[in-house]
């Protein structure tokens, strides 16, 4: 059984490389881009992959296969 | 993202209204200076056409490039390419006056030359076209002569012969003696005379019936084809000719077919009736060919020299005489100053933060022409809007293209298009979800990037151009289709299998005939591959991928609303804060942020058993019956009450956001004039020396309760409404990656799948086929048809929320732009 406490670990993952790029970001006029795209980076793709992790956290329904998932070379064109 | 730096991107530069006194003598170099700068926005200060001071000195340069066209023109019909010259020569210094008048000589003397060149190059042209006709009359009329010989008419012409005449009047067929004819004949003629000649080949028809009518048959009339086509002089188009014959009797039958040549355009060339004589005049006219040629080729061969001249020069020419126009149009927009009329005033807009730079460069231009008077540069505030002006690179330039084709940002306000950069490649991967397509994307734009100095040279049309222009945007959207393809575990319609299934299976169920997974664990980064082959994928991908798109939609819609913040705060509106910003999240995160909520309460519940509620419905009655939800449709209890204190604070919110900033402004109004201020600040204006902003300034006062009323039902009905049918629109996120998803699936399995029944040489046509069709369909449509959703969510869905939009462009007089604009007006 999977927690949802992988996702506070990445979110905490996450949140200390973008800190620190943060941080890093070059002091040239692009540094107000840089830092943007950063942490909009970061905001948009731990969101999408929490989304993704949790919406299989407690499934409600389970996959069905007309066919032996563990037979390797099933019909392919059955499946749908 | 906060900082207040002026050169960010995150709101438009600072912007300095200026008045700068030129002395007269000096005012073209340092226009020239603020052309290489590119930093400067000049104002037109004169209202008609007649203030303008330099129309003479624009003519003359009009002039100058008309000749330089010309000598272009005849560069291009000799097929001579201008030399192009080094890329730093191409922003060269600005030529002195001296300069100027000296390339006007050059380019005279080249004109006058080359015209001298092509008119005798016209005439020798004409010469040569005469004596080649003349040596085909000569020659066909030859034949034709022989040809009579040979059916026994040896000498006709010379001692005329009347029934051999009309031997040859019948073209040497047995001739049908016709008696009266020959009556006619004998009586009025003594001699057989002929005319001949050369038209062209479209006329000969007309010109043959209009012969036989006018002399009604009484002729004889030979032609023959010129087989090689003759070069018109002045067209230069080669045409194919005839050369015809005419025998006749008596002088007027003759000048009636001379007449008639005349009019239809036919040459006549003077041929002799004796054999020798035209033997001897064709020698002649072979050896005056040869002659003209000689001098024709000799007068080419000069034409060219003089045109290679012009070629080693002509870019560099072009290029000053671009540069001098451009700050002739320039100065047009300067008042001369009353009086001694010795400087020019000028007005116009740079960013504050360059006022340093502009001032050294003046100080450099005095210093170089040795000016006892300095420009003089001077802030000159005014109620006028300042222009928007982005500092952007190559890399924020597309990015802020898509934000600038909506429109240009008012000044100063935050500018959407450093969020784009990000949110925007974001959304489109979410809608193109596919790793193997994102590879594919990345490697294209990745190729583009890095050899773009080579490909930024190549002409391969507007589609190519778009793309070129684009390619940065393309490197995030692909990069960004990766991670989301990885996501949804979409590999060109497979999955990759990394961490193992979550799931098991345990045979097949008897009931049903179907296998059933049994949760294990969590598959850890993306969508667990066990899905893939699933019955059951898209119930599950649906409903994934929609609640998705709601919370993404959600964020993104929040986040627009706050950066109000940053602008009321800017604007000095702080009071908006309060009476626009918080009613309208409040609102929005009550009853979407609710939503989403509920999303992820129904996602971390462990339903064990239990049947959940669909969250839509839960939404519905909501609205439909607040204060009561259905046990069986509850997810937590003490719902219903906090749905009642929701929903009542979204509608608490409806009159703040409709009457509390309108009341707001009233009161202000009533507060300034009951201490008198509007009077006072009225008067002051009016008793300042007169100018239109003093105008401008009292329309802005003007306040009129109904106007901002109706302005602010509008806004709120707007919002309101938006912020359903806005969320809805998010739902496109969904749409465009199910579609996606099941097209990429449908063409693997029609195609690849079907390939691989037919052993190598299937797979191997079948992938030819399978990634023709990705390429061109997956990519290439679909990758446009997410693109142009991702626009629309950031024009519609985010801008409305905070962007005005109402902004004008910053447009600086800048050499570098000029001459890209003349270079991509000539392709």
């Amino acid at each position: 059984m999977s927690t949802i406490n992988i996702i506070f670990v990445t979110f905490a993952l996450v949140a200390f490389l973008t800190v620190g790029l943060y941080l890093a970001a070059p002091k040239n006029q692009d540094q107000v881009v840089f830092r943007t795209a950063i942490v909009l980076t970061a905001i948009c793709c731990w969101t999408m992959y929490a989304i993704t992790y949790i919406a299989q956290l407690h499934p409600l329904i389970v996959p069905e296969h007309g066919w032996d998932p563990y037979v390797k070379d099933a019909p392919a064109h059955e499946n749908h | 993202m906060t900082s207040n730096n002026a050169s960010s991107l995150f709101r438009s530069c600072e912007m300095t209204h200026f008045k700068l006194y030129i002395p007269l003598e000096i005012a073209q170099q340092t226009v020239a200076e603020f052309g290489e700068l590119g930093l400067v926005e000049f104002r037109d200060v004169n209202v008609n056409a007649f203030q303008r001071t330099f129309v003479n000195e624009i003519r003359r340069l009009d002039e100058m490039e008309r000749k330089l066209r010309f000598l272009q023109l005849q560069m291009s019909k000799s097929e001579i390419q201008p030399k192009v010259p080094l890329q730093q020569l191409y922003y060269s210094r600005t030529r002195t006056q001296n300069e100027i008048d000296l390339m006007e000589e050059r380019l005279n003397e080249h004109e006058q030359r080359l015209i001298q060149m092509n008119n005798s190059q016209a005439s020798l042209n004409k010469r040569f076209l005469e004596l080649t006709e003349l040596r085909h009359v000569l020659r066909e009329t030859t034949s034709f002569f022989e040809s009579s010989i040979r059916h026994g008419s040896i000498d006709s012409l010379n001692s005329p012969n009347h029934t051999e005449g009309a031997h040859l009047l019948s073209s040497g067929a047995p001739p049908p003696i016709d008696d009266t004819h020959e009556a006619i004949e004998r009586g009025e003629s003594s001699s057989l005379n002929f005319v001949a000649g050369v038209i062209s080949r479209q006329r000969m028809g007309i010109f043959e019936r209009i012969l036989f009518r006018a002399l009604r048959g009484n002729l004889y009339m030979n032609y023959a084809e010129i087989s090689e086509a003759i070069i018109d002089p002045i067209t230069d188009e080669p045409t194919s000719k005839n050369v015809f014959c005419i025998f006749a009797h008596g002088k007027e039958l003759l000048a009636k077919i001379k007449k008639i040549c005349e009019s239809l355009g036919a040459t006549i060339y003077p041929v002799d009736e004796r054999g020798d004589k035209r033997r001897l005049d064709a020698l002649d006219v072979i050896s005056r060919i040869e002659d003209l040629k000689q001098v024709l080729d000799n007068t080419k061969g000069a034409k060219r020299v003089e045109l290679l001249k012009v070629a080693d020069q002509s870019e560099i020419w072009e290029n000053i005489i671009l540069r001098e126009k451009s700050i002739y149009y320039c100065l047009n927009f300067f008042q001369q100053s009353e009086g001694n009329k010795k400087s020019l005033i000028a007005e116009g807009w740079c960013p504050t933060e360059s006022i340093s730079a502009i001032k050294y460069a003046l100080s450099g231009v005095t210093e170089r022409t040795g000016s006892t008077v300095a420009p003089l540069f001077n802030e000159h505030p005014t109620h006028r809007t300042p222009p928007t002006y982005h500092r952007l690179n190559k890399f924020t330039q597309c990015f802020q293209d898509i934000v600038d084709a909506y429109g240009i940002a008012t000044y100063q306000e935050v500018n959407p298009g450093l969020f784009t950069i990000i949110t925007f490649p974001f959304l489109f991967a979410v809608m193109f979800g596919d790793f193997g397509h994102g590879v594919i994307m990345t490697l294209f734009a990745a190729w583009v990037c890095y050899s773009e100095k080579t490909l930024a040279t190549k002409r391969w049309g507007e589609i190519w151009d778009m793309f070129f222009g684009g390619r940065y945007i393309i490197l995030l959207m692909g990069l960004f289709s990766c991670y989301t393809g990885l996501l949804y575990n979409d590999v060109f319609s497979l999955a990759f299998n990394v961490y193992g299934s979550g799931w098991s299976f345990h045979g097949k169920d008897n009931s049903t005939g179907k296998y059933y997974g049994v949760y294990e664990k969590t598959y850890p980064f993306g969508i667990d591959p066990v899905w893939h082959k699933s019955d059951n994928y898209l119930l599950f991908s649906n409903s994934y991928k929609m609640k998705q798109a709601i919370i993404l939609g959600v964020m993104q819609m929040s986040f627009g609303i706050s950066l109000n913040v940053f602008n009321y705060n800017h604007f000095n509106k702080k009071i908006s804060i309060y009476l626009e910003f918080l009613p309208q999240i409040i609102f929005l995160l009550s009853i979407f942020g609710y939503l989403v909520f509920m999303i992820l309460f129904k996602w971390l519940t462990v339903w064990d058993g239990y049947n959940p509620p669909g969250l839509l419905n839960t939404l519905i009655y909501m609205f439909l019956s607040p204060g009561t939800v259905d046990p069986s449709e509850q997810l937590y209890t003490g719902q219903a009450t906090v749905q009642t204190i929701l929903l009542l604070i979204a509608f608490c919110c409806i009159p703040i956001m409709l009457f509390a900033k309108p009341y707001y402004l009233w009161k202000e109004h009533q507060r300034i004039r009951g201490q008198g201020y509007d009077q006072a600040a009225r008067s002051s204006m009016e008793s300042a020396p007169g100018s239109h902003d003093v105008e401008e300034l009292h329309s802005e006062e003007h306040f009129e309760f109904s106007d901002i009323m109706v302005h602010q039902v509008i806004h709120t009905i707007e919002f309101c409404l938006g912020a359903i049918s806005n969320t809805a629109s998010y739902l496109r996120l969904w749409a465009l990656s199910l579609a996606h998803a099941q097209l990429s699936e449908v063409i693997w399995e029609m195609v690849m799948e079907n390939a691989m029944e037919y052993g190598v040489i299937g797979i191997i046509i079948g992938f030819g086929v399978w990634f023709q069709l990705t390429c061109g369909i997956l990519i290439l449509i679909e990758g446009l048809s997410a693109f142009l959703h991702a626009l629309r969510l950031h024009w519609v869905e985010f801008q409305n929320k905070f962007y005005g939009g109402e902004g004008r462009k910053f447009l600086p007089f800048s050499f570098a732009k000029i001459a890209e604009e003349h270079r991509s007006g000539e392709n």
